[in-house]
């Protein structure tokens, strides 16, 4: 059996990083990169992005060598992608602190609202529902990246965590600070209003768990498949037969629910930022889709049937 | 005294899209002439390239208008933007005298820290009408739950500044050094 060898080098400067030689022709890029950490143990392999040409994509951990367009001489060109974080950790990181902060509001923790409201609550039904739908939504979000979800890459750049914690957790305030204040003015349309408002919320988040489950189970555990995905026999799941990204469409849902049922502007703007933001994953998830898959579903659209 | 708006200056509504790095793209809207007869409140949002929303608050108290630091900023905006704009035409053109270059890249040391003073001075200037008068501002209890004080945002705005400026100012500095040695070098081979 012939060995083979492998050359890293700077995809910036072409300095001469590692030279591996007798590496078996059937070894992946991972146990590559494990070699490599050897030899400069600061680049830990999530940090590691290697390729074939300088410019060119990131090879993936799966890949074997042997079925590289490479001779037996094989020359790879590394990049640094920085200090990385898991996924899990920025989730449940990012999704705790509105859980925490929210509840600080809701209680009327000192120095928020004036000394005379301290610990006192609300008299309105709807900031106590609202709490619950709140907090709800942020206990799913934890159980379902502890349980749920399977994710296709192990770490982004640490500092996704900052961006993503600012973002969560100073909107969290931003809503919470307004819903459960002593001049809060409930809903002009009354219990009519949150009725409604709460059907959406619970349909939605109903909705959301479904996609997430059907997502799940496309995909073996351990492994990075990727399926095109199709309707099950739960009837929340029957979205997929209009939009690539469901999951997404649900949750804009649940936030417009939210913002109904509150009536706060912070909340809908709130909607408004997620929402594009989830377009934009959307689109991309859409366009990766038609890329793969030669028979990709022509009906749907990525977050919005027929409009967007 | 009543400050005119030069036409040559380019206080238009114009997207203006750098090819600078983010924190520099740059609109300029129509800061129309506060005219003095009209008891008009006007606010000039002028996102500056270099910089940032700066709301000039040119409410037609005269006092505001007539507020040396007015003339300050209006004085080193005006500048900097006319030789930008013909540094960007003759780019366009293809034909771009040294001149204009070294112009664009090295009056901005006096103009920018001038521009910016101009600014901070005006929004300071302005605070004291802008609380009495609960300029945009909007308070609880009312049934969008929401409330925002002009005042507080006009002095973080001011705080904003200490972080943004000098990034932005040593920024121009080490393209002045990349981009007018690489001319000097140019120049050499001529």
């Amino acid at each position: 059996m012939k060995h083979y060898e492998v050359e890293i080098l700077d995809a910036k400067t072409r300095e001469k990083l590692c030279f591996l030689d007798k590496v078996e022709p059937q070894a992946t890029i991972a146990e590559i990169k494990n070699l490599f950490t050897k030899t400069h143990p600061q680049w830990y392999p999530a940090r590691q992005s290697l390729r074939l040409d300088p410019k060119g994509k990131s090879l993936k951990d799966e890949d074997v060598l042997q079925k590289l367009p490479v001779g037996t001489t094989a020359t790879l060109y590394f990049r640094d992608l920085g200090a990385q974080i898991s996924w899990v950790t920025v989730f449940l990181t990012e999704y705790a602190g509105p859980l925490f902060i929210y509840l600080l509001f809701y209680f009327r923790v000192p120095f928020i609202y004036g000394h005379k409201y301290d610990f006192t609550s609300s008299r309105h039904t709807v900031v106590h529902l609202a709490c619950i739908c709140h907090s709800f939504h942020y206990i799913k979000r934890l159980l379902e990246t502890l349980f749920v979800h399977r994710f296709s890459h192990g770490t982004m750049p640490l500092r996704n965590i900052f961006k993503n914690c600012t973002y969560y957790w100073g909107f969290a305030a931003w809503m919470a600070y307004y819903i459960n204040h002593p001049l809060y003015t409930p809903p002009t349309y009354g219990a009519q209003q949150v009725k409604l408002a709460l059907a959406i919320f619970v349909i939605c988040q109903l909705g959301n768990f479904s996609i997430h489950m059907a997502l799940r189970d496309l995909r073996p555990a351990g492994s990075k498949t990727r399926k095109i995905p199709y309707p099950t026999k739960n009837p929340f799941t029957w979205l997929f037969l209009l939009v690539s990204c469901p999951n997404y469409t649900y949750e804009v849902g649940s936030w417009i629910g939210f913002a109904i049922m509150t009536q706060c502007l912070p909340v809908a703007l709130f909607s408004l930022v997620g929402f594009t933001q989830m377009t934009i994953w959307a689109k991309g998830k859409h366009r990766s889709y038609l890329k793969e898959f030669r028979d990709y579903p022509p009906l749907r659209m990525p977050i919005i049937p027929f409009l967007l | 005294w009543n400050p005119s708006f030069s036409p040559v200056h380019p206080f238009t509504v114009l997207p203006k899209h750098s090819w600078l790095p983010q924190y520099r793209f740059t609109f300029s809207t129509s800061c129309q002439q506060a005219n003095t007869q009209k008891l008009t409140h006007r606010i000039c949002v002028s996102l500056w390239a270099p910089t940032h929303v700066v709301p000039h608050p040119c409410i037609s108290y005269s006092s505001v208008q007539s507020e040396d630091s007015v003339l300050l900023f209006v004085i080193a905006w005006t500048i900097t933007e006319i030789i930008r704009y013909s540094f960007y035409t003759f780019s366009l053109l293809n034909h771009l005298p040294y001149l204009i270059k070294w112009a664009r890249y090295t009056l901005f040391i006096v103009l920018y820290p001038m521009g910016v003073s101009g600014e901070l001075l005006t929004i300071y200037a302005a605070l004291p009408f802008v609380r009495q008068a609960g300029l945009y501002s909007i308070s609880l209890p009312n049934k969008y739950n929401f409330s925002f004080d002009y005042y507080a945002f006009l002095i973080l705005i001011m705080i904003s500044y200490i972080p943004i400026f000098p990034q932005l100012y040593f920024h121009m500095i080490h393209q002045r050094r990349k981009i007018l040695s690489h001319t000097e070098e140019h120049k050499k081979f001529e």
